[in-house]
């Protein structure tokens, strides 16, 4: 049984972090938008809900966060969903007329920045310190229910992620989509055929950050405990490497793509600490996404479930 | 009834004057040819036009209403819709797709009702498809429409941006260059095709072109310019026996 509790755990982390890539791919697979930013999104999610669904911390020596609301943790869902949303919006409101390198450079660096507010606004996020007691949702129902916590948990995130992948399907496939594609195709197209870009870009952001912001308040909920070093860019990073992995502008990639991302990095967990190397061993981890990404790339630049087709037409000059 | 309404354009890039004092009036129904020299202005009259460029001075009014200072969608939603002198297909997308992307006011494009495929999203797309068909018929591209555009020939994807742009309904259609690298026959079939269009569906035509006898046979108007600025303008006829024009085009001093 012990195996199968591990890979409930994994296949959690595997269902939050294809929201994540589900976002992502909205950003760069279907707009073709740079986006450094995803766990900027993916924070502003878990500390939204989380500061929404626990009470104010009693006062003692730890206790620095002076605020707490202790609301229903499907409040804190939607709302952490939506704050993310918003940041999103906000963040392209700035930058999203920028080039391709400076806005990636933009979303990076304010990414960052919603990090350090975390990590320095103790009165609202408990700071450097962690955030505990984070309800989990239907705890006590499902207590007298004859599965453990983790099924059911696996379930819901797992339903969640059906659902956004019909959604961000429907929109990919759809006429929203069409002029997303256009815009990543190329924007005077888009301005000349009288599609508002700048428009359709920020929604696309806003969109994208929303879902990341979900697969935040699904992270918090599961965790019990956030703190800001869960959220340093090597996760945007990793998210890019399962978004190429799986395929840029699949939605069915990007899901492709988180899990062998997360199997890589929690499986190789296990390896032995009597291997040679072991102290170098979490480094020669992260290393190994990197030679995946660098593989994929070689043998199948259009990623595992990308459109080669696609990638050809769009390299042609016509003649 | 006055159209377009182009009054004292200019644009400088750098100490370079590129149009000067450009100024004319499309009317309704009209087909005008713009054409001149290399380096005569003729794109960056264009540009500003369709507002890819922002005049230093003049103003651009477009059916009675001031539109100098609206962005090129802005432009486009109110009629005027641009084709580009190097066809700019959207290579990674079908030719069908690159057709339904120029159906304005689509319900669909909204990302709720493209999700739930709710407003009604569908009939509008059927019916979108159903004009898009009608034209890649036309245009001999409807056994190519699942293709991707950049799969096509550099002749086809010329095609391609005049139905798209077709696709748009445009009052006003500005068109760069559409006759450069599609075949005599071809050419033909669609300068018919643009006198019927003209009548059916009321619209207006402007295009840039080097093919002076393209211009001859179907404008109603042509504007000759020269170092940016027009040199002479009236029936294919007084510009054709302008003298003026014939030395500007040999490269003389005028």
């Amino acid at each position: 049984m012990a195996l199968l509790d591990l890979l409930l755990v994994v296949g959690i982390i595997a269902g939050v972090y294809s929201l994540l890539a589900i976002g992502m791919n909205m950003h760069w697979g279907d707009t073709g938008l740079l986006n450094f930013a995803h766990a900027a999104f993916f924070a502003v999610g878990a500390y939204t809900s989380a500061i929404l669904t626990t009470p104010t911390p009693e006062a003692g020596l730890l206790a620095e966060r002076v605020v707490g609301f202790d609301l229903p943790v499907a409040v804190g869902i939607v709302a952490g969903t939506v704050l993310a949303a918003v940041l999103g919006f906000v963040i392209a409101t700035t930058s999203v007329r920028l080039e391709g390198d400076y806005l990636a450079m933009v979303t990076l660096s304010s990414a960052e920045l919603v990090r350090l507010v975390i990590h320095n606004e103790a009165w609202l996020t408990t700071g450097a310190q962690t955030l505990k007691n984070i309800p989990r949702p239907m705890e006590s129902t499902v207590a007298t229910l004859p599965v453990s916590y983790d099924v059911f948990y696996f379930l819901l995130v797992w339903g969640l992620v059906g659902v956004c992948y019909l959604l961000f399907e429907r929109m990919s496939n759809g006429p929203f989509g069409r002029v997303l594609h256009a815009i990543r195709e190329n924007d005077d197209v888009a301005l000349a055929l009288g599609k508002d870009v700048t428009q359709f870009k920020l929604k696309s952001f806003a969109i994208g950050a929303g879902v990341a912001g979900l697969a935040g308040t699904l992270w918090a909920h599961y965790v019990y405990a956030i703190s800001p070093v869960m959220f340093l860019p090597s996760i945007t990073f990793l998210i890019w490497a399962a978004v190429i992995i799986g395929g840029a502008g699949s939605y069915a990639g990007a899901i492709v793509g988180a899990v062998v991302i997360v199997l890589l990095r929690q499986v190789t967990r296990f390896i032995p600490g009597s291997v040679p190397f072991s102290d170098q061993m979490s480094y020669l981890r992260l290393m190994l996404v990197g030679v995946v990404l660098v593989a994929v790339l070689y043998y199948r630049p259009e990623g595992l479930l990308g459109n080669a087709e696609r990638l050809q037409a769009g390299t042609s000059e016509g003649d | 009834m006055t159209l377009l309404s182009v009054d004292g354009l200019r644009k400088t890039f750098g100490g370079i004057v590129a149009v000067e004092d450009v100024s004319f009036d499309v009317e309704r129904q009209d087909i005008v040819g713009v054409i001149g020299p290399n380096g005569a202005g003729k794109s960056t009259t264009f540009r500003l036009l369709t507002g890819f460029h922002t005049p230093d001075a003049g103003t651009v009014e477009f059916d009675g209403e001031d539109v100098t200072d609206l962005s090129p969608d802005a432009r486009a939603r109110k009629g005027m819709i641009r084709t580009f002198q190097i066809a700019q297909e959207l290579t990674g997308m079908s030719v069908m797709q690159n057709m339904l992307l120029a159906a304005q006011g689509h319900p669909g494009e909204r990302a709720v009702t493209s999700a739930l495929g709710i407003g009604g999203t569908s009939a509008f797309e059927a019916d979108q498809r159903d004009q898009a068909e009608e034209l890649l018929q036309l245009l001999e591209l409807w056994e190519l429409r699942d293709e991707y555009a950049g799969n096509l020939s550099g002749g086809q994807r010329k095609l391609l941006e005049l139905g798209r742009s077709l696709m748009a309904d445009p009052d006003l259609l500005l068109l760069d260059e559409p006759m450069a690298g599609i075949n005599p026959d071809l050419t033909d079939r669609l300068l018919e095709r643009i006198l019927e269009l003209r009548d059916e569906r009321d619209m207006t035509f402007l295009f840039v072109e080097h093919d002076i006898d393209a211009v001859m046979r179907v404008a109603d108007t042509v504007v000759g310019m020269h170092n940016g600025a027009v040199l002479s303008m009236g029936t294919p006829e007084e510009v054709q026996s302008d003298d003026r024009m014939l030395e500007a085009y040999l490269g003389g001093e005028v």
